[in-house]
């Protein structure tokens, strides 16, 4: 025993270590051990302090201010929120049509994932990159990488699809969300009654690949009226314009004059000037006008090349290519997008909206050239 | 339905899984602030509790189906954004480490008295050990209960109790040592008494060894 301080108290001189002082605060020390750190502490002024400096850490703690996130935080959490799930929407459109590749995935490429409350203890590429991929147009819409993303947000879609099915009642109908797809139907019945010579794309003459594709995904031939306008769509602008395009496509099946694309939308371009227009003008035009719309286009230089989306065969690549293989487009456009060029296509989506891939004209298997997608756009 | 008569946690998760763009947004939202708080005081760096918070985020928002109900769901947030902060910390303790007595934290040099404070607390919990410094984030600055920690951590409740109190116990310690490291630091009254004060920290003496 030692002495201490100007009042002489008593300082025992071998001292608990401070886990054993901190578990007899806690109370979680055996009765025997906790009586002699008990009776060491109640002869100890050095280590009775402490324990009332540990005691006075939580009343301390508590008093101080929490860190309000940062405005730019909060956008970049947004920003990546919204990319993640665009993702993952896009993924589930080509769920239907993944059991092929979904074979080829290593097991438990997605550990980790499933249950995100569980310890995550992953490593490797972080999430934080996902805008990043999704900017450059590498978003997971091909082979391994769509099925990985389909595989993640499998149990989502599940719960998804539970939750809707629970929701129903709430939903004052189905239509809304099956709008799109009737749409179609009528569409192709039309086409099927006149007889008209709508472009049918069988994928005859096609790939193995791609046939097998469609084979194994059951879908039906793809019927759409391609259109090759000079549009410069505008993410502001596009709700009108993809309502336009998807009157004209509609339009130009039922009339039967889709073969070559061109025709069909002449008479429903809401005022909008025809074809020659310059894109700038078109951009302007799009901006400024809410009825912007796509304008027919006579001709285009160098169509024929570097524009596989002209083929039936190669747009029903481009749509496996994207996760969307069995999907029936609704419309698709040869135009620009932002000032470049650029294929629209229009896919049906849940909630009565459609979800508008852009991609490059030359949009394949293994590099789909995405520029963009807008889930769920409602005209 | 909250008091606000806006949607619950609950019912904004179940509103995400059903196809809502918006609801897991106004989730994080509702709660930016706490968990941005866990993130800094796990992480303690800004840039890693941002890159936390997002692997978090993103992990929740498509493994929502596989929140289980049992827990609250701030729970189940506060859990993976803890995981994904020691994760974002191991990652950290693979690259060369930046001490955070030398890093420059807003306000680090301001003279208030409540900064000074913050950042002693931020340098003192970034060394105590990983567990107990997230087990006393969550009960002492989280202020939530040893059981909500305990469910948070998946750790018995007495594992909780043990690790706060040995951390506190520790930043008692430390405390101590900043204040007599301090240039004009004086021993006379203890931090909780200059805190109320508004005064900046004070500690005496060193810990005891031993045992």
């Amino acid at each position: 025993m030692t002495v201490s301080g100007p009042n002489q108290i008593p300082v025992p001189s071998e001292h608990p270590n401070n886990d054993l002082l901190a578990d007899l605060a806690a109370e979680v020390l055996p009765d025997d051990l906790a009586g002699h750190v008990h009776d060491h502490v109640m002869s100890c002024a050095l280590c009775a302090g402490l324990l009332a400096d540990a005691e006075s850490v939580r009343s301390m703690l508590l008093q101080v201010e929490p860190e309000q996130m940062p405005d730019e935080i909060l956008v970049r959490l947004e920003r990546a929120m919204l990319t993640a799930r665009r993702e993952d929407e896009a993924a589930a459109a080509g769920d239907s049509s993944e059991t092929r590749t979904l074979t080829r995935m290593p097991l438990g490429a997605e550990a980790g994932r499933a249950d995100p409350g569980r310890k995550i203890g992953r490593s490797g590429p972080a999430t934080g990159r996902i805008a990043a991929s999704a900017a450059t147009g590498s978003m997971a819409t091909s082979g391994p990488k769509t099925s990985r993303l389909s595989r993640m947000s499998a149990p989502a879609q599940s719960a998804r699809r539970q939750a809707i099915e629970e929701q129903k009642a709430d939903r004052p109908s189905r239509f809304a969300r099956l709008a799109p797809m009737l749409k179609i139907a009528a569409a192709v019945l039309v086409v099927a009654g006149l007889g008209a010579g709508a472009w049918q794309f069988r994928g005859s003459g096609g790939s193995t690949a791609d046939e097998a594709s469609t084979a194994a995904s059951g879908s039906a031939p793809l019927v759409a009226a391609i259109q090759s306008t000079r549009t410069d769509y505008a993410k502001k602008a596009l709700p009108t314009q993809v309502k336009t395009l998807i009157a004209n496509s509609q339009k130009a099946l039922v009339e039967g004059d889709a073969t070559t694309g061109l025709t069909a939308n002449r008479a429903g371009t809401d005022g909008m000037t025809p074809a020659a227009k310059a894109p700038d003008d078109a951009a302007k035009s799009a901006e400024a006008n809410a009825s912007a719309a796509p304008k027919p286009l006579a001709s285009e230089p160098g169509q024929e090349q570097g524009q596989l989306l002209r083929s039936p065969v190669a747009l029903q690549a481009c749509l496996t290519a994207i996760g969307a293989a069995g999907v029936q487009p609704v419309a698709v456009d040869l135009a620009r997008y932002a000032g470049r060029e650029a294929a629209i296509i229009v896919l049906p989506a849940d909630g009565g909206g459609y979800d508008v891939w852009v991609v490059a004209r030359d949009c394949r298997a293994g590099n789909d050239g995405t520029i963009d997608v807008i889930n769920n756009v409602k005209p | 339905m909250t008091d606000d008569g806006e949607p619950d946690d609950r019912r904004l998760l179940a509103d995400h899984l059903a196809g809502d763009p918006d609801a897991f947004t106004t989730l994080v939202r509702r709660h930016r602030d706490r968990l941005w708080a866990v993130a800094l005081r796990t992480t303690g760096d800004p840039e890693d509790a941002a890159d936390a918070l997002q692997d978090a985020l993103i992990s929740a928002l498509r493994g929502a189906a596989g929140y289980r109900g049992d827990a609250a769901v701030t729970t189940w947030l506060h859990r993976v954004v803890i995981n994904a902060s020691l994760d974002r910390i191991r990652r950290r303790q693979a690259r060369p480490s930046v001490s955070l007595d030398g890093h420059e934290l807003p306000g680090r040099h301001d003279d208030h008295a409540a900064t000074v404070i913050r950042v002693d607390i931020r340098a003192a919990l970034a060394r105590l050990p990983e567990p107990q410094r997230v087990a006393l984030i969550l009960v002492d600055l989280e202020d939530m209960t040893i059981a909500e920690t305990a469910e948070i951590l998946e750790v018995p409740e007495g594992t909780v109790k043990s690790r706060c109190s040995r951390a506190r116990t520790a930043m008692a310690a430390m405390l101590r040592e900043v204040e007599t490291t301090r240039p004009g630091g004086s021993g006379n009254r203890n931090d909780v008494e200059r805190v109320q004060a508004g005064e900046p920290s004070a500690r005496r003496g060193s810990s005891g060894e031993g045992w």
